[in-house]
């Protein structure tokens, strides 16, 4: 055999075992190849939240800006290069409360109507934030910007100040969950709910109305829009807004005692509540999971521990399995990666972090950990469409 | 064995005897062994009750409304599901004794008493009152919180630990386990449950791990 034959020969050997692949495919495939080819950095100053919609093509980045507090960008264009230049949206408050600054902390599309849901919060005296300020704000996406349609939770039922607040909708878009509620008589945390219309609007409820009671023993009631509340108090202290993972209309996870996953039961009663706590967890766990998986993950905020547990239709179940990645400091809600690339995406200090996942959602012990230009990565959000993890940063890499 | 001067000698039988006996009895005590498990042994558990009926882990109702795993709070139509993973043992091997510790911290009602039930039907994720799995489809209990005889759990407890003080009490699973690690049955687990109206038991949680002083002794030998 000469020298070409055997060239032909060991090119024939690599194309055969998948070493050698022809540039051509690789063009082809619009899978990212690596968690580098994965990772779109944004670049959105002070970033607090971020969320991604396959349906409206949509990133919305939330900061903690003076002004400009939501970034608007559009996904429709070449998925792997930064988003071109962002429409931007003032968060609203009134105009007693000029001078503080108010800031998103949680964000949701609705499932299926062009609705973006915004929760955000403010530090100023208490009672004008109770008098004017709406923590819930409704948004229209419209072709070329975002329209306030609405805004709610007002009052001395939402407490503020709070430096986390996620919310969320059920699949089917018929509830949205909500952060930081108390008990206006003693200050105690709960969390909440508001049941939403065909239009996404949240539904007014029946109120009995004080001091109407009739000869027959029954109130008069009104029409009042607001949230169906659990108190939570016993075991959780404000803010109540770590995370939630609402995978049905009766059913919600969040972060409860221990640091480990609980979840609300909104039709029983007599179980409202069930928790779960992971004694071997250093801290306070900001939660996520991904429908296909039917598995919570948890990262610890602070610390270098990452949670998974399954669940079925939101209660957690089985065995609990913890790892830490040594070094890591999380900031960031846990971002599920699935199809090609089973991956755990988590925002660390000046880092994104990367946990291999089986099929399962298992960990496979295998870290990846990728620098960015941000001492605090808090804002992550992955498209399933485009296969792309879109990351907020401080400024472009030099 | 030959004497010296080559004839038979009267003392060698005996000799031989003891050597050989001693050598059995060594080697037998040699090849026996036993391995100690503990909670952090445990694959799969559960607590399951009727008043929560899709909850995992039902294991104790801390406040009204709120249950929790900061222990086992068995109670009529509240159980505890565990198995144990028999990994350690390896095969090839005859079960000669194993006894399962578990730590007790309280009893209430007159005559207090729990059951151990060998489970037969599989169970896994979404595993509660109602169904031994949820996901990806739901499988009912013949009887919900496992309670049908032959079908979800054994025909006859494993056994009925009456309740004196408060503390370990061992119980003797070597049937059990020999029946699992001989592969004669799934080890499917156990079930702890309350068949007595007004009897409660406290069992400390397994979920703390090895501190928690659930243990699983399997004594076993070459068969």
């Amino acid at each position: 055999m000469n020298r070409s034959e055997m060239a032909l020969h060991l090119l024939a050997c690599l194309y055969a075992t998948g070493l050698f692949v022809p540039a051509a495919v690789h063009a082809q495939t619009a899978d990212p190849a690596s968690p580098d080819e994965l990772l779109v950095p944004v670049v959105v100053p002070g970033a607090i939240c971020a969320v991604a919609s396959d349906t409206h093509n949509l990133l919305v980045i939330g900061s903690d800006d003076d002004k400009h507090q939501l970034s608007i960008f559009s996904l429709a264009g070449n998925a792997a290069h930064a988003p071109s230049k962002p429409a931007q949206v003032d968060l609203p408050k009134p105009a007693l409360l000029e001078n503080a600054k108010n800031r998103p902390l949680g964000m949701a599309f609705h499932p299926k109507l062009p609705l973006l849901y915004v929760w955000q919060d403010i530090t100023a005296d208490a009672e004008k934030i109770h008098i004017g300020f709406n923590h819930l704000i409704i948004y229209a996406i419209e072709p070329t910007a975002l329209r306030q349609v609405a805004a709610y939770a007002r009052g001395p039922e939402f407490a503020h100040g709070l430096s986390m607040g996620a919310i969320a909708i059920d699949p089917q878009g018929r509830r949205i969950f909500l952060p930081n509620l108390q008990d206006p008589s003693n200050g105690g945390a709960s969390i909440g709910y508001f049941d939403l219309d065909g239009e996404g609007m949240p539904r007014p409820t029946r109120v009995p109305i004080q001091g109407t009671l009739d000869g027959r023993g029954l109130n008069q009631f009104e029409l009042v829009t607001k949230p169906v509340r659990v108190n939570v108090s016993r075991f959780r202290g404000l803010p109540t807004g770590w995370g939630f993972v609402a995978p049905s209309l009766n059913t919600v996870v969040f972060t409860g005692a221990g640091h480990g996953p609980a979840v609300w039961d909104t039709q029983n009663r007599r179980a409202a509540i069930g928790l779960l706590p992971i004694d071997t967890l250093p801290g306070d766990c900001l939660i996520a999971a991904d429908a296909q998986l039917s598995v919570l993950f948890g990262a610890a905020q602070g610390h270098d521990s990452l949670y998974r547990v399954a669940h079925a239709d939101g209660y957690p179940t089985l065995m609990p399995q913890v790892v830490q990645l040594p070094g890591a400091v999380f900031h960031s809600a846990p971002t599920v990666i699935v199809a090609n690339h089973n991956r755990l995406a988590v925002g660390g200090a000046g880092k994104v972090h990367f946990a291999g996942l089986n099929k399962r959602g298992q960990f496979t012990n295998e870290f990846e950990s990728i620098s960015v230009e941000s001492d605090a990565v808090r804002a992550l959000a992955y498209s399933r469409k485009s296969k792309r993890l879109y990351v907020a940063v401080e400024k472009d890499r030099q | 064995m030959i004497n010296p001067s080559g004839s038979p000698s009267r003392f060698a039988t005996p000799s031989v005897s003891v050597f050989l006996l001693t050598l059995l009895a060594t080697t037998l005590a040699t090849d026996a062994r036993t391995s100690i498990l503990d909670a952090s042994d445990c694959n799969q558990l559960a607590g399951i009750a009727e008043a929560a009926p899709r909850h995992s882990w039902a294991m104790h109702e801390r406040w009204p409304g709120v249950f929790t795993t900061d222990k086992i709070a068995l109670a009529p139509q509240r159980s505890f599901l565990f198995r144990f993973s028999l990994d350690k043992i390896p095969p090839g091997q005859r079960i000669s004794h194993a006894q399962l510790t578990l730590p007790v911290t309280q009893r209430y009602g007159s005559q207090p008493r729990f059951y151990l039930w060998r489970i037969t039907a599989g169970w896994g994720p979404g595993v509660c009152y109602r169904y031994r799995s949820a996901t990806p489809k739901p499988v009912k209990w013949t009887k919900p919180g496992a309670a049908g005889l032959s079908s979800d759990r054994a025909t006859r407890p494993t056994d009925i630990v009456r309740l004196i003080e408060n503390g370990d009490v061992t119980i003797n699973v070597t049937e059990d386990v020999e029946i699992w690690h001989s592969g004669a049955a799934k080890n499917n687990g156990w079930l702890l449950s309350i068949e007595d109206p007004g009897i409660n038991v406290d069992v400390r949680s397994p979920l703390t791990g090895r501190s928690s002083g659930w243990k699983l002794r399997i004594t076993y030998e070459p068969e």
